[in-house]
């Protein structure tokens, strides 16, 4: 983990409290807009008002936004996680419209979106409705779990939720 | 966001104002449709003439002490939809909201917050929602680290979606005569995604006293 601050006393602090092989320091302006830019922190913090604006006009959907963003412990709490396709994923080679109603009756899991590959570039599909879309190895699923489900979509997937940056196809071929 | 029905009148009041203010102002204004208004209440001219958006014809900057409730409720406070308290620190935003609910019990106050230790003290003195900004900031950052794309799809789904490559979450009141009405929520989920292309995300029932949210359960 990297830590950005802008206070002398707060070096001193990570580095009596964290091993230093675990945590790296580095002592910078980070009110600069360009460091926060890097480091996708304004996107992060607009999305607090965001949220405010939502509860304004749709309180529930604000609400499950709410939930959406913050890890799922419970069976009750929802999460938005991605999840790589291996070649031995049971989905792969599959349709993305018969994968999205096989983990909905399944494993209660609501398919929205896939990342794929196209020309090398890394695109991000939302809620796509092409019916000859088909899964491929390498690719990313992203599918609103919850507590319960989460583990059981992992097992069957054989792999971890998150990015896997090490076994993505632009960085290695066998995936 | 964009497309919910509105009141026939909308009135979001904002108390206090400062960057993060600024930012939800820009997210209200953008939702809002010719019904909607914002009343802005700032404690001084100075602050007053920072408000970029002071011109929108929506909105209405009254420049007052924050306690001036007689003023604000001139202005049509009573009657808003959501009350915004965002003033500098959570000690004066807890006063403040506990004054006002004597003088607008009924109002539904939203306050950004700093300390996410104040929650439920915000919650058991004033029955208002507390939000905290740094809280959602840093579970999008990780987000970010962890799940980039995931982090990518929230951002789109909070935000209002403009074109047809944009992504949102909608809350939709089903009427009495609606096609969806008396069917199972199992088949809902499938029916919209195979002609229309939306997907269903949860059901929220209301009884009298409470809101009750029914998760993603396909039994139901």
């Amino acid at each position: 983990m990297a830590i950005i601050t802008d206070t002398r006393d707060d070096i001193d602090f990570l580095a009596e409290e964290f091993d230093k092989r675990e945590v790296y320091t580095l002592f910078s302006n980070f009110r600069s807009m360009e460091v926060l830019e890097n480091a996708n922190l304004v996107e992060a913090k607009m999305c607090s008002s965001k949220l405010i604006a939502s509860y304004v006009f749709e309180p529930l959907v604000a609400k499950f936004a709410e939930d959406l963003i913050a890890s799922a412990v419970h069976s009750d709490d929802f999460d938005i996680q991605q999840f790589m396709v291996l070649e031995s994923n049971p989905y792969c080679g599959e349709s993305y419209d018969s994968t999205f109603f096989d983990l909905k009756a399944k494993f209660d899991g609501i398919l929205i979106g896939l990342v794929t590959w196209e020309n090398g570039e890394r695109v991000l599909l939302k809620n796509p409705d092409s019916p000859e879309l088909i899964i491929r190895k390498g690719d990313y699923l992203i599918i609103v779990v919850n507590g319960s489900n989460a583990d059981l979509i992992a097992d069957e997937f054989g792999i971890n939720e998150g990015t896997h940056s090490d076994l993505e196809p632009m960085t290695r071929e066998a995936v | 966001m964009r497309q919910m029905t509105i009141p026939e009148r909308f009135l979001v009041v904002m108390i206090g104002w400062d960057h993060f203010a600024a930012s939800v102002a820009g997210e209200l204004l953008f939702a809002f449709t010719q019904n909607s208004s914002m009343l802005i209440v700032v404690a001084s001219e100075e602050i007053a003439s920072s408000i970029e958006c002071r011109g929108h014809k929506a909105v209405d900057v009254v420049v007052t002490s924050y306690t001036d409730f007689e003023t604000i409720e001139e202005r049509g406070a009573r009657d808003a939809s959501a009350v915004v308290v965002n003033m500098a620190d959570d000690r004066e935003k807890l006063i403040y909201v506990v004054n006002w609910r004597k003088v607008f019990p009924n109002s539904r106050l939203l306050v950004p917050i700093d300390n996410t230790s104040l929650t439920k003290t915000f919650i058991t003195a004033a029955e208002v929602l507390p939000l905290s900004r740094d809280e959602v900031s840093a579970k999008i950052f990780a987000s970010y680290l962890f799940e980039f794309d995931v982090a990518t799809y929230l951002f789109d789904l909070l935000t209002p979606a403009q074109t047809d490559d944009d992504y949102d979450i909608q809350q939709h009141l089903l009427h009495a005569g609606n096609g969806f009405c008396g069917m199972a929520y199992s088949v809902l989920v499938s029916l919209p995604r195979e002609t229309v292309g939306l997907i269903t995300e949860r059901l929220c029932r209301n009884t009298i006293s409470e809101q009750n949210y029914f998760g993603n359960d396909c039994e139901r």
